[in-house]
């Protein structure tokens, strides 16, 4: 076995040896310019807030078998709900769940102390009372922004729901608003079968050059004071060849200014995403049931990203911290962006995504 | 009977049967019992048809499996198994043949065209084919198969129509409503459905084309609140390639419901109802249509009912 130190010493040579041959070889550094029109999104890009440190980490779960059922337990909740819990931001207490709600489950009026957002995945949930209240069934979904209060909240068969906590979860039972809550947030009744899917309006425009033809949305909610938006999105695809046409992404990789947080109620294949995380370049695997937090202005797409070789469809359901953004760079190092003209797509300097020529 | 009579009467009798089994297997011409050129052919899932052997004079023989046949001219739609090294040398067909490549890889001149691959030789339009892992082909022919070695295309033929060889994904995606017109009531705007146009014949107006749609009934997945039956005018053809879907047929002997699903086919002669309110996907659909000349979809609201114009095809 050679020495130690002999190891040490060709293991620093090599190091100094790769880093001139990087210097050598790297290509030099050429300024693209800034591109021919404002690639950044119509309103101030966040540097703190709940879109940028919700989750501060990437955060993905394959699906929910690998999650156990605890109990939920919150002040003022009535008892017997029970949770798998996808993430959760550690300096706002902000969680993303699967709830159970037990059969014959019910809760008095009231309202949340935080953001409450359910999407029905199973079963059946009524909010209120009479010929006014919500009935949500499979892929319904209502928000309650913190402090509007709602009737009685009852479910006959039981539910499963897919819930996000905007906080520290607490009830408090009342027969009135909070004061000054924003009952203009208010959504309620949203169900999935009601309409038909669509790429453009009242879906926003999320980028410069047009929204893709192929990715279907639903809008559910687009906060009127915020942007936060929460959204469902059909995607199908067989698996052809590619051919000469750059695809969505122009061959790069897409960045949104805030998080991106998804969960697939309904996919039939698998898919591979490349991801620009710290560790380098990851591809990660994402079928039916996978959940995942992606951090604001984490590239993701490139070549590692893949079908599994057989056709599929996903519907996702969706939630960013802003109105959706995309921009697009060539690869994790995030130095030349690409934008999307008349012409095809054309690099520029990342940097100057906001300072547009002339 | 002397037993030497019986035994050459025997003799006799098996050695016709089995001639007249070797000639039937060859003869690929026999009438089908479904002709699509007087009645539907549909809900045909091949995974339970026959394999037959595709025998063309100068090729080596291949599998298939009829989809549909037309009695009067010979045409028919066939899903066709080309062994691995199989190869067609330079040469023509006497009728139109239009081919999607379903798995695999076939070269068509010297490209390697992939799944969904989509080529149209017009009649006498030489090409030469070839796999060397063996592939899938959807073959839609015009007329009777056959193939004529030449090095050049026959004098006369419409070359410049031809479509030797194009990539699924190097043809546009677009919105149904940038299709040549086939219907009067509009297509919702923004709407989910997605199409690719493979062909479009301007002399016939006959149109080859890919349409993908999310799952649910028409109204959630694009086509708004149409009447629920439509008629066209010429015939239609399907293939799905991936997803399911449900549909109801307005058939003489009154409506039937079946399920498509990956490879499913049909054949619908000009003038058969088709959707009700059983027409819905699970998941998604992707079909690969042929629409024959004089397609023009009209809707009505029932099976029987006469073709009317309908109220408008944006959802409320």
């Amino acid at each position: 076995m050679k020495p130690l130190h002999w190891t040490l010493a060709g293991g620093a040579l090599l190091a100094a040896v790769l880093a001139a041959a990087a210097m050598i070889f790297s290509e030099p550094a050429q300024s693209r310019g800034p591109p021919t029109v404002d690639q950044g999104p119509p309103y101030p890009v966040p540097k703190g807030g709940y879109e940028a440190e919700g989750r501060p980490e990437f955060v993905t779960h394959y699906n929910l078998d690998s999650l156990t059922w605890e109990a939920f337990d919150a002040p003022g909740m009535p008892t017997g709900l029970q949770r798998k819990l996808l993430s959760q931001s550690t300096s706002m207490g902000a969680v993303s769940q699967i709830t159970h709600v037990p059969a014959g489950w019910i809760q008095p009026a009231g309202y949340d102390e935080v953001d409450n957002e359910i999407f029905v995945l199973e079963g059946d949930l009524s909010i209120g009372d009479g010929a006014d209240a919500e009935k949500l069934t499979k892929y319904s979904y209502s928000y309650m922004p913190a402090g509007v209060m709602r009737g009685p909240v009852k479910s006959r068969q039981g539910a499963v729901l897919m819930q996000w906590l905007k906080g520290e979860p607490k009830f408090v039972a009342s027969n009135r608003d909070r004061e000054g809550a924003r009952t203009h947030a208010r959504v309620r009744d949203w169900n999935n079968y009601k309409g038909p899917w669509y790429i453009d309006k009242p879906f926003p425009d999320y980028r410069i050059g047009g929204n893709f033809k192929g990715a279907l949305h639903k809008l559910l909610r687009e906060d009127p004071d915020t942007g936060e938006m929460t959204w469902m999105s059909f995607n199908s695809g067989i698996p052809a060849p590619p051919g000469g046409r750059l695809g969505n992404f122009g061959g790069g990789y897409e960045v949104h200014p805030s998080f991106e947080e998804y969960f697939f109620p309904e996919k039939s294949n698998d898919t591979v995403i490349g991801e620009c995380l710290k560790q380098g370049l990851t591809p990660v695997t994402y079928g039916n049931n996978t959940y995942w937090w992606r951090p604001g202005g984490v590239g993701h797409g490139g070549p590692l990203s893949r079908g599994d070789g057989t056709a599929g469809y996903a519907i996702s359901i969706v939630r960013t911290g802003t109105t959706l953004w995309a921009t697009y760079v060539t690869d994790c190092t995030y130095k030349i962006g690409i934008e999307l003209t008349a012409d095809g797509w054309r690099e520029y300097d990342y940097d100057l995504r906001q300072q547009p020529q002339g | 009977m002397s037993s030497r009579t019986r035994l050459g009467s025997c003799v006799l009798m098996c050695s016709a049967l089995l001639l007249s089994t070797v000639a039937f297997a060859q003869d690929w011409k026999r009438p089908e019992s479904r002709d699509r050129s007087s009645e539907f052919v549909g809900f045909v899932q091949p995974g339970v048809l026959y394999e037959r052997p595709l025998v063309l004079p100068g090729l080596q023989t291949t599998d298939y499996k009829q989809l549909s046949f037309d009695d009067k001219t010979g045409a028919r739609t066939l899903l066709v198994e080309l062994p691995p090294g199989w190869k067609q040398p330079s040469g023509y067909h006497s009728s139109d043949l239009e081919m999607m490549v379903v798995e695999g890889i076939v070269n068509m001149g010297d490209k390697p065209m992939g799944r969904y691959s989509y080529a149209y030789y017009p009649a006498g339009y030489a090409h030469s084919l070839s796999t060397e892992k063996g592939a899938t082909v959807l073959q839609w022919w015009a007329g009777a198969p056959d193939y004529v070695r030449s090095a050049t295309s026959r004098a006369g033929t419409k070359t410049a129509s031809a479509i030797d060889g194009v990539l699924y994904n190097d043809i546009p995606t677009t919105v149904p409503g940038a299709l040549p017109k086939f219907r009067d009531e509009p297509f919702m705007e923004n709407s989910p459905i997605h199409v690719k146009l493979l062909r479009h014949d301007a002399d016939s107006g006959q149109m080859t084309w890919v349409m993908s749609v999310p799952g649910g009934p028409p109204a959630m997945s694009g086509e708004g609140h149409l009447p629920l039956w439509a008629s066209s005018a010429g015939w239609m053809e399907g293939f799905l390639i991936a997803g399911d879907m449900t549909m109801g047929e307005c058939l003489p002997q009154g409506q039937v419901v079946g399920r498509y699903d990956p490879n499913g086919y049909f054949f619908r002669p000009a003038g058969i109802s088709h959707g009700g309110l059983s027409q819905s996907s699970d998941t998604f659909a992707v079909w690969v249509f042929r629409t024959g000349p004089g397609h023009w979809l009209t809707y009505h609201n029932s099976c029987a009912e006469p073709s009317a114009p309908a109220s408008g095809g944006r959802a409320p």
